[in-house]
């Protein structure tokens, strides 16, 4: 390998720790929980990015082609560890035979606030969804990656993805509603 | 205008599970008009899937407020950041990269 190359993927390195380091680190702590796994799988989200970057187009920013390479890296690293939870769907069937609710959505005395209890109880919830769609709702509502770009890096048709969006809200929707109301799930 | 007609009926005649899809649906992309005014009639007179849509669509907005605080929480360390420039430069020099 050239020198040269040596110092552009050294200059690469540098510019994405520096100014995407903080967003990747707390990305990856967050899911992982581990500090050592968390440096593990930045470090293979760099050199993915590294491998990649002939291939970056530029459709999306920078900071989210690396969130999107990192949130492959962090289900990689489920998958390898055996705890990826297999697709049990987002809990149990909200409807009838006939398509009608039963029973339907509790109305919440209030709408979860951004306060420190509501976003515990959401990252609990987000934590509790199978991989397939914890990564389709990151990769949608959290890094607004467009449709079409969600749908090559899932592998997935759009039709698929819809549905894998539909179940992880209406089990986030569920999850968040029985945390709400703990005595009437107990 | 049939077709129109055709898209509105029909949707206006789907149960309420697929009424359910289409509102997480119209989160990530915008649905035809006539598939909308059916959304807006059905969860006019459908509690749980007018409740459904809100519930889903404050979810949505607390998720990513949820995910800029974790964002900005927290730092990379230093030494990790050494480390991990150290690392990065090391294996590049052995599986080269394309760029």
């Amino acid at each position: 390998m050239s020198s040269s190359r040596d110092d552009t993927a050294r200059r690469a390195v540098e510019c994405w720790l520096r100014d995407h380091g903080d967003v990747l680190w707390a990305f990856c702590l967050g899911r992982c929980k581990s500090p050592q796994v968390a440096e593990d799988v930045v470090q293979e989200t760099l050199l993915a990015a590294l491998q990649g970057a002939d291939r970056f187009a530029g459709a999306w920013s920078e900071r989210t082609w690396l969130l999107s390479i990192a949130s492959h890296k962090v289900a990689d690293h489920f998958r390898r560890q055996d705890r990826d939870r297999p697709q049990r769907g987002a809990g149990p069937d909200e409807f009838d035979e006939r398509g009608r609710w039963s029973p339907g959505p509790a109305a919440w005395d209030r709408d979860p606030r951004p306060d420190a209890d509501a976003l515990a109880a959401l990252r609990e919830c987000l934590d509790k969804l199978p991989a397939g769609l914890g990564h389709a709702v990151w990769l949608r509502d959290l890094l607004d990656v467009p449709t079409e770009e969600a749908c090559k890096l899932l592998g997935v048709t759009p039709t698929n993805l819809w549905t894998r969006l539909h179940r992880a809200r209406a089990g986030l929707r569920r999850c968040v509603e029985a945390s709400l109301s703990p005595e009437e799930s107990s | 205008v049939t077709r129109w007609i055709a898209d509105f009926i029909l949707t206006l005649r789907m149960p309420c599970r697929a009424h359910a899809e289409l509102l997480t649906r119209r989160l990530d992309e915008p649905l035809p008009s006539s598939t909308m005014v059916a959304l807006r009639i059905h969860t006019l007179y459908c509690r749980s899937c007018r409740l459904f849509g809100r519930q889903v669509a404050n979810l949505k907005a607390l998720t990513r407020t949820l995910h800029q605080r974790e964002a900005s929480a927290e730092r990379l360390p230093e030494a990790v950041r050494a480390r991990l420039q150290e690392a990065c430069i090391r294996r590049a020099h052995e599986d080269p990269p394309s760029m």
